[in-house]
């Protein structure tokens, strides 16, 4: 089948799809019943046009409730475990500040004091011109 | 139901009013996130995620957009993240190992390849793999236009950019969506 000319030819999909202004409309059209190249193309593009339209309808299920329910009860229950990066930085925070709080307390201990309590109060009663050590030295620990 | 009452009932947490939500919008959501994707298993799946953020969100939903308009937002860009998404997996897979690309992925890459895929195809398919070839937001842009029949400044809205921006994504899809399938049915019939 030969092409037609480039006028027309470039004229079938804006047509299809409705671009066209409707003076352009009515002479294309004309063109087309008259022209089987542009009569196959114009009918091929509109039946294909078409199906892209028309081609997404849902399923007609049930289930859709009962699965988005499960989906939601998942991402809640997994709220934490699903974010492994967040689940490490958080528990890697706390064994941190275990670690800081035990290092402070035991040396707060072996400042002569006769409970950590008192350690503590002592040297917040900054009886520092003794020259004794904070508990935690924290310059030439 | 009408909208403000639904909107409220959702806020209060009533579950009836989100199953009406659900059965009034579904076909919609479903609908625009098929058409961008051609997909029916990423469809239903992208569509519950849409009513599950709609659940989960709509306490924000102040109202300056319309219900459907606030809906059509969410599930475009559910969409478009899932594509670029995908483009960036199936580049990685590229990248990675290339014997072990599925036949899904196979076709997003195929996409980057050229318009000669589409010589190739069924003349349906020829449609949808053009419009896969568009970026995604000309792809929504042109979807939301021409099958859902939304006007340039609801466009606009649901892609959070301005009307001038819309015509020009708008323009541009048209133009390589023509240049594309032009080309194809010129070798198909003749």
């Amino acid at each position: 089948m030969t092409k037609c000319n480039k006028y027309f030819n470039e004229l079938i999909w804006p047509l299809v799809t409705g671009d066209i202004d409707a003076a352009e409309k009515i002479k294309v059209l004309e063109h087309v019943e008259h022209c089987p190249s542009c009569m196959t193309k114009f009918e091929k593009m509109s039946n294909d046009y078409l199906i892209w339209l028309n081609s997404s309808l849902p399923s007609e299920n049930d289930v859709f409730f009962e699965k988005m329910k499960q989906k939601m009860t998942k991402q809640e229950a997994f709220l934490f475990v699903g974010r492994p990066a967040s689940a490490i930085l958080a528990l890697a925070s706390v064994v941190v500040g275990i670690a800081m709080g035990f290092l402070f307390l035991l040396n707060a201990e072996t400042s002569g004091a006769e409970n950590v309590f008192q350690a503590i109060s002592s040297d917040y009663s900054l009886q520092l011109e003794k020259d004794q050590l904070f508990p935690v030295d924290l310059f030439n620990y | 139901m009408q909208e403000i009452p639904l909107i409220k009932a959702l806020q209060n947490g009533d579950e009836t009013a989100f199953k009406a939500l659900v059965i009034m919008y579904r076909p919609m959501v479903h609908r625009v996130i098929f058409r961008m994707l051609q997909n029916d298993n990423d469809t239903e799946d992208l569509v519950q995620d849409v009513f599950i953020q709609i659940w989960q969100s709509i306490c924000n939903f102040r109202g300056e957009a319309g219900l459907k308009t606030w809906i059509y937002r969410l599930a475009v860009n559910k969409a478009i993240s899932h594509l670029r998404w995908k483009r960036i997996r199936s580049f990685m897979s590229v990248s990675g190992n290339s014997s072990k690309i599925n036949s899904e992925d196979r076709i997003h890459i195929d996409k980057s390849s050229g318009f000669e895929k589409l010589a190739q195809m069924d003349s349906n398919k020829a449609i949808i793999m053009a419009m896969q070839k568009l970026p995604a937001n000309q792809s929504a842009a042109f979807m939301l236009s021409k099958a859902e029949g939304l006007s340039n400044s609801e466009i606009a809205v649901v892609l959070n950019t301005t009307i001038g921006a819309v015509e020009s994504l708008i323009f541009r899809a048209k133009k390589q969506l023509k240049e594309s399938l032009e080309n194809y049915y010129d070798e198909s019939i003749s």
